[in-house]
């Protein structure tokens, strides 16, 4: 009677004595191992499973019988051991069944009991889901032009640096940055040609950022921000100005005409009443200058304490 | 009250910090990175005081592993997180990125499995330590507000030995609380096995 249950069972399962030898296969194992309920009984597991041995199944079996330890392997951080197939096509290519496994010692007896429970329908609408998901985060936050950040990302990382550098009271720096004269070159070498200008420029922008968490995104139009969390206005220059000559050595020898960039730096510590958006503001004041000093340059503004300043 | 003095304090911190040990080496093997473990500090406390010690007032919701043994002496063992704390580490095992609201039956299998390895390894060196043998039932992963940790009404148990658990995983340092779960009498035969154990050292 119950060994008629156990072969109607959805689920595998393997009982071994304390030598670990099968004294239990039931159907669902024929079926999907292959091997016959004959041959298996009586059988070493490792033999009838090679790649049994030295694996974390082995570890787990061998806690149960000598420990009593009972155990779970999961199928996220597990690969799927056993070779047990869905279909019997699948074994031609090894293409094995996703795997929950438990290992339970027996109550009252030396042995141990191995249930194996197939989630390949669930594990592959997990990894499809979690592909869509990532994808979707990607394609949300990324600009397609550029491939770097887009305005909604930059607006979540300058709230939650605000925020962060608010609660640490650390420093917080905002480049600003405009492709200097872009309008022109767009109506003189078109559109196209303006799309792969500004793919450079943000390359360019991008390679030279630190590996320290700084983020770049692309503002609006051919406006680039940076935000450099806990860097003080002499860090933030440094870096404002390793950009501009890195977009001006790299576009030197554009097809059309050389292109160079603009950059505003604003710094400031974040105190109670003031917003993200005094920071950007003061960053575009400090762009603003950039550009009336003559562009192809860099301009400071300290919220602190108000200086402005055009870097020479 | 028992309380545990400075001796069978340190033992306990020795014999955990073993158990976590072992369990940080199968869990590296998994993940192909190192994980670290450690258990800084053990207490023991009545058990209507454990939420109090263990929310810190910060945290609300956790995540938590369960596993019962029974042997010289029954126990309940939890491992609980603070909810973020153990998505960082199953984002780490896992290796991607997930919010609490994306955690399926997929992840918490995976939880249950970090949290078996963690209990089982720390049970198998009590047994090696103490000479005595454990039987341990299969891993329940739950998630629960802080209001529903619920131990006193979930378990018939009147102690817990409190271990705080330190996890560094990828450069991220990961804490969470080890509780046993005792009743009287295997309170009892636990301080019966550690002063045996202390006599054995020869530290009695």
């Amino acid at each position: 009677m119950s060994e008629a249950l156990l072969d109607h069972l959805e689920v595998g399962v393997v009982l071994l004595d304390a030598q670990q030898r099968i004294q239990l296969w039931n159907t669902w194992l024929v079926r999907h191992a292959g091997i016959e309920e004959s041959t298996a009984r009586n059988a070493l597991l490792s033999d009838v499973f090679p790649e049994v041995r030295d694996s974390r199944l082995q570890r787990a079996i061998d806690a149960a019988l000598t420990q009593r330890m009972a155990s779970l392997l999961s199928p996220g951080l597990n690969a799927p051991l056993l070779r047990l197939y869905q279909r019997p096509v699948d074994r031609r290519v090894d293409l094995r069944m996703r795997q929950l496994i438990h290992i339970v010692p027996l109550k009252g007896a030396e042995g141990c009991l191995i249930q194996i429970t197939d989630v390949t329908a669930s594990a592959r609408r997990e990894d499809q889901l979690r592909t869509q998901s990532t994808e979707l985060r990607d394609r949300t936050y990324r600009d397609t032009l550029t491939g770097i950040g887009n305005r909604r990302k930059f607006d979540e990382t300058i709230n939650m640096e605000f925020r962060r550098a608010l609660r640490g009271n650390t420093v917080l720096s905002l480049l600003m940055i405009d492709i200097d004269h872009f309008k022109a070159y767009n109506d003189s070498f078109g559109h196209p040609a303006g799309d792969v200008c500004l793919k450079m420029v943000a390359k360019a922008l991008a390679d030279g950022l630190r590996d320290s968490g700084d983020q770049i995104a692309r503002y609006g139009g051919e406006e680039f921000a940076v935000v450099l969390p806990a860097t003080d206005g002499a860090g933030a220059c440094l870096v404002a100005e390793r950009l501009r000559t890195q977009v001006e050595a790299a576009l030197a020898t554009d097809r059309h005409r050389p292109v160079t960039i603009s950059v505003g730096v604003g710094t400031m510590h974040p105190g109670a009443g003031s917003t993200a958006d005094s920071l950007i503001s003061g960053a575009d004041m400090a762009l603003y200058q950039a550009k009336a000093d003559g562009r192809n340059r860099v301009a400071y503004f300290n919220l602190d304490d108000g200086n402005l300043a055009t870097l020479a | 009250m028992r309380e545990l003095d400075e001796l069978q304090q340190d033992a306990l911190g020795e014999i955990f910090n073993i158990g976590v040990g072992r369990a940080a080496g199968a869990l590296s093997q998994i993940v192909h990175s190192e994980i670290e473990l450690s258990v800084p500090q053990v207490e023991l406390v009545p058990i209507n005081q454990v939420r109090s010690t263990l929310s810190g007032g910060e945290f609300l919701h956790f995540s938590s592993v369960s596993q019962s043994f029974s042997g010289p002496f029954d126990a309940e063992a939890v491992l609980i997180f603070p909810e973020a704390n153990a998505l960082v580490i199953v984002s780490h095992m896992l290796g991607t990125h997930l919010s609490p609201e994306e955690l399926s039956e997929y992840e918490q299998e995976a939880m249950c499995e970090v949290g078996n390895i963690i209990l089982n390894a720390c049970i198998s060196v009590l047994a090696d330590l103490f000479h005595v043998e454990f039987n341990g039932g299969l891993p329940k992963h739950r998630f629960s507000d802080r209001d529903g940790l619920g131990f006193e009404s979930d378990y018939d148990a009147e102690f817990v030995l409190l271990l705080k658990v330190s996890m560094k995983i990828n450069q991220a340092n990961v804490v969470g609380h080890l509780l046993f779960l005792l009743g009287v009498q295997s309170l009892e035969a636990l301080f019966d096995c550690l002063e045996k154990y202390l006599i054995e050292q020869g530290l009695r």
